[in-house]
């Protein structure tokens, strides 16, 4: 488990990292979504132990990281625009990390070069960005460390090859109980894969939620009652989150389960109604505009 | 993984990621050493093939090879200070980039031993090249015959030299490196830890020749610590001591202690270094304002000292204005490169104007001697021994000294004040002390700007004093001193014998292997047996310890003894030794041994005497001249007179004496430099004609030749 507790993290006067805390569960998937420049990157790298907290302490696995092999030892760090070494292969990479990371798997790593069509003798330097990002993505899931630490992994990569590192990254957490922490500026590139997901902006937290909770806490309806009396009655009587109207149709945004408020609008002997499936993206609008954010203005 | 595993891995990713500099760094070396070494000995056995050289053909090989290998090949120290430059930059360059930081220290590896693994790396590029090129280097030496235990005691001493001060200037470069954040502020950096130390140095010794009056350049100890704080002129230091052989076990063992404490600083300085300094000026902020001001406050200084040079303005004026520009230019450009913003260049107002109260303090501090640095003379119980060095008196004199150095003999040169404050021991230091305490008290001395005219000079001396305290500490002055006010305590002075024996070399000769005499008139080589040699030196020395300043005054030299020694590397070293009319056991002897002190001019020889007058700029504005510069416009200032009846010229040659005479005692002799005498003789019977030139005692000059050339009665 990967504890934040009130860190902040200054650059001159900038504020990156506004006491920040937040814990991440082994085996869940964290996402880390926020605007460029929301701290999320800075939040990693102090995450791991490249960076030093001016206040505030990150334990992983109760161990400090900072400057601590240890703690170290237990994840792979990918940062948004990783390093090769000059004029390196990916076979000189594995064998480097293999040198670092005790359990480094180079079966696994030769065969995931196959598998993402790259050459392990070709040198890095000549690789696109998305090649270099599955390469760095191939290194972290070989290091066979607890948690891994992805900054932007998906930017660059394409919808076939993003969708390909998710499936390795679900087979990792079913096979073993890998944890990735995954930064991104883009919602839509978590929502199928994160168990769980912070939303920072200018340095601080602004939630932190399980996406299976939330997804089983909102919902989403449209529905058409016969009376005005009724319509009033259920919007009394649901926990709304946001309303609109076209015409007679009604379509709400309430907390509760699904049950919950079927029962309350069936009670209204409603014309029609209808749960609709709420895609991440709407669960964080719905959430963040309660606590007065536009979220599509932030990381849309 | 072992953490020696991990290290060698480390290592050879390292390697891999500095393959360039190992291929400069073995380049370099096959150029500085096997093929330097190669063409070297190759030319030494041309020149025996061709037979032009002589001598032991394997000493003269292996002489080459202990130069080729050792640390007289300057090619190695050259390199030796590019690579560490080079290999300090390339190893921890890494730190500036922020991709290359983040990879590195997202590692589960201890900083200690990336460090340690890149430190190692940055010497192995040195040290191996060196070594393989040393080992080709001795096999170019074997195969001409030239190698010895000498050759290869030579080689490792130098290997030994040039890794210690490749560490030591390596370290340096990496501290810089560690305490910047970009490329070119760790050049700049490095740059200013190579040459702070002297460039400070020199900044004091300029500021205390400038407005110190008595101050002088010898061997002060803050300004050679200050030297010594460079890696490289502490570099140039140490293979200096090497070559001369005087480098002590204590000073290598301070060398060695130097570079681990600067290895402990660099290792401390990078585990503390924060990740985010990446891309900065500074890595450690808190540093800035500091590094501003001490960078800045000397650059104002020496901006100021420039800046009257260049445009010849030497009022202070001129150089405070110097000095604030300087100081304001530096502190801005350290602003702007601090937060890479031209708008920020005058951020920091409180560092700028601490730094500008420095320099302005220690401005004041010389400029108005705040420290009495002038005034300053010991207390005469504190002091153990003098050494006094007098210009203007006995400037024939040379100063070699054949000394033994390190088992081997050879003539050193030296100069006037460096012979006195080396040989010259005054226990009994009244008079020295007296003239050194009267000049503090400003009796009749010359300061910058107080000279009258041209001849004022004539009418002063210069002495330089050493002090050796009890403390062991050596204090040097100088002082313009008048020679009348002095005379008298200058006279007790020169009759000191521990003045005598430590301002004539003469005392230190051992040993005589010939003596020529010669005059105007004569020249004999003197064949002595051994007991006579020593008996004349003996003589000479004791009559020399008797001359006073009276004599020197009132006395014109009669002849030069050359004293000469042979050494056993055919290297002849000799003292002229003056012949004064008052060396009365001097010239006896060498009388007895065939020297005629009786000649002199034959009238029946001479063709003519001509004298020539230079007219004292002081007597320009008098009327005779003014006159005589109307008639004659083509001879403005001068005055030429030709005398060629013969009892004319029996009149002046009585008191002509050699030039070199006059020149020896200038400043006490009384003849006048502004006339000269030329004596021509008649055309020889091949058709030769003879000139020379002669000085004259101004008291002595006929009324007759007075009146020919306008003389001016006010000259001197």
């Amino acid at each position: 488990m990967i504890e934040a507790i009130n860190v902040s993290k200054t650059f001159d006067d900038i504020k990156a990292v506004d006491q920040i805390s937040a814990t991440i569960k082994e085996g869940n998937v964290f996402g880390l979504v926020g605007t460029n420049g929301a701290g999320k990157s800075t939040f990693l790298r102090m995450m791991s132990g490249i960076l030093k907290p001016d206040s505030g302490e990150i334990k992983l696995d109760g161990m400090n990281v900072y400057e601590n092999i240890e703690a170290k030892e237990r994840f792979f760090y990918i940062s948004d625009e990783q390093f090769f070494f000059p004029n390196a292969t990916p076979k000189d990479m594995r064998e480097f990390y293999r040198s670092i990371y005790k359990n480094f798997d180079v079966n696994r790593f030769d065969k995931l070069i196959g598998q993402f069509e790259l050459s392990l003798t070709r040198k890095i330097n000549t690789f696109s960005k998305g090649m270099k990002k599955q390469l760095s993505v191939i290194c972290g899931i070989c290091a066979n460390t607890k948690y891994l630490f992805c900054d932007e992994t998906f930017d660059g990569l394409d919808p076939v090859m993003r969708q390909a590192v998710k499936s390795i990254f679900a087979k990792e957490l079913t096979e073993r109980e890998m944890t990735p922490i995954i930064a991104s500026h883009n919602l839509r590139e978590l929502e199928d894969i994160c168990d769980h997901v912070g939303l920072l902006h200018k340095g601080g937290i602004l939630l932190s939620k399980d996406l299976f909770d939330m997804k089983c806490s909102i919902h989403k309806v449209q529905c058409v009652f016969k009376t005005q009396d009724r319509v009033e009655e259920v919007e009394k009587e649901l926990n709304l989150l946001k309303k609109e109207q076209r015409g007679s149709l009604y379509t709400y945004t309430a907390r509760g389960t699904c049950e919950e408020i079927t029962a309350i609008i069936q009670k209204r002997n409603p014309i029609f109604v209808e749960v609709l499936p709420l895609s991440l993206e709407e669960i964080f609008i719905s959430e963040t505009e309660v606590v007065g954010y536009d979220i599509k203005k932030l990381i849309m | 993984m072992t953490s020696r595993n991990l290290l060698c891995r480390l290592m050879r990713e390292d390697v891999k990621r500095r393959l360039w500099a190992i291929a400069i760094s073995f380049v370099a070396f096959l150029f500085a050493i096997p093929v330097y070494t190669a063409t070297s000995v190759e030319r030494v056995v041309n020149m025996f093939k061709q037979g032009q050289a002589l001598g032991d053909r394997h000493e003269y090989l292996s002489n080459t090879a202990m130069y080729c290998l050792g640390v007289g090949n300057s090619a190695l120290v050259l390199l030796t200070i590019i690579l560490a430059i080079l290999c300090g930059i390339s190893g921890f360059y890494y730190l500036h980039s922020k991709k290359k930081v983040d990879f590195y220290h997202s590692l589960p590896v201890k900083r200690e031993s990336l460090f340690s693994s890149i430190y190692i790396i940055g010497i192995a590029i040195y040290v191996i090249p060196y070594l393989v090129s040393l080992a080709i280097g001795f096999v170019i030496v074997g195969t001409n015959g030239a190698f010895g235990s000498n050759v290869w005691i030579e080689a490792w001493k130098a290997f030994g030299v040039n890794l210690l001060n490749y560490c030591l200037t390596y370290t340096v470069v990496i501290i810089a490196v560690l305490l910047t954040g970009q490329l070119i502020v760790s050049i700049l950096a490095s740059g200013v830890f190579l040459a702070y130390g002297p460039v400070v140095a020199v900044l004091i010794g300029s500021l205390k020749d400038t407005y110190f009056e008595t101050y002088y350049e010898y061997g002060s100890i803050t300004e050679s610590f200050l030297f010594r704080c460079s890696p490289i002129s502490a570099y140039f230091n140490m293979t200096n001591a090497v070559y001369e052989k005087t480098l002590s076990f204590a000073i290598t063992l301070i060398y060695i202690a130097v570079t681990m404490v600067l290895v402990i600083l660099a290792v401390f300085l990078y585990r503390k270094r924060s990740s985010e300094a990446a891309g900065k000026a500074i890595s450690y902020q808190v540093l800035q304002p500091y590094i501003k001001i001490v960078v800045s406050v000397p650059i104002g200084l020496w901006s100021g000292i420039i800046f009257t040079s260049l445009m010849n303005a030497n009022s202070s004026f001129w150089l405070i204005f110097g000095m604030v520009c300087g100081y304001l230019l530096c502190s801005c450009i350290m602003e702007i490169i601090y937060h890479f913003d031209f708008k920020a260049a005058f951020k920091s107002r409180g560092s700028l104007l601490v730094g500008a109260v420095l320099m302005f303090a220690i401005f004041s501090m010389f400029k108005w001697d705040l420290l009495q640095y002038d005034k300053y003379i010991p207390s005469k119980d504190k002091i153990e021994s003098m050494s006094v060095a007098l210009s203007g008196i006995d400037n024939n004199l040379e100063f070699r000294v054949y000394n033994e150095d390190n088992s081997r003999y050879k003539i050193s040169y030296m100069d006037r004040i460096g012979y006195a404050f080396e040989y010259m021991n005054l226990k009994d230091k009244d008079a020295a002390y007296e003239i050194a305490k009267m000049a503090v008290e400003g009796e009749a001395v010359l300061n910058e700007g107080e000279i009258d005219s041209d001849s004022d000079y004539d009418k002063y001396m210069t002495i330089h004093v050493q002090y050796r305290l009890n403390s062991g500490r050596h204090i040097y002055r100088s002082y313009a001193i008048a020679v009348e006010p002095y005379f008298d305590l200058l006279n007790q002075l020169y009759q000191n014998k521990e003045y005598k024996e430590g301002a004539f070399p003469i005392y230190t000769m051992k040993e005589v292997t010939n003596v020529t005499c010669y005059s105007e008139f004569q020249k004999l080589s003197i064949t002595l047996t051994e007991e006579e040699k020593a008996q004349l030196l003996s003589l000479y020395r004791d009559e020399l310890l008797a001359l006073s300043l009276e004599d020197v005054r009132n006395e014109v030299p009669l002849a030069t003894i050359d004293f000469g020694y042979t050494t056993d590397e055919n290297d002849v070293l000799s003292y002229s030794a003056l012949v004064y009319p008052s060396f009365t056991r001097t010239i006896d002897f060498l009388s007895m041994h065939g020297f005629d002190f009786t000649k002199t001019f034959n009238l029946a020889d001479i063709m003519n005497v001509s004298i020539d007058y230079r007219i004292p700029q002081y007597a320009h504005e008098e009327e005779q001249y003014i006159a005589y510069m109307k008639e004659n416009p083509e001879w403005t200032y001068d005055k030429s007179v030709m005398y060629k009846d013969g009892d004319t010229i029996s009149e002046i040659l009585p008191y002509l004496f050699n030039n070199s005479y006059a020149w020896n005692n200038g400043i006490l002799t009384n003849y006048d430099p502004n006339v000269t005498v030329t004596v021509t003789w008649k055309t020889d019977e091949y058709g030769n004609v003879t000139s020379n030139q002669y000085a004259i005692v101004s008291n002595n000059i006929p009324d007759f030749v007075k009146e020919d050339i306008m003389y001016a009665e006010t000259s001197k």
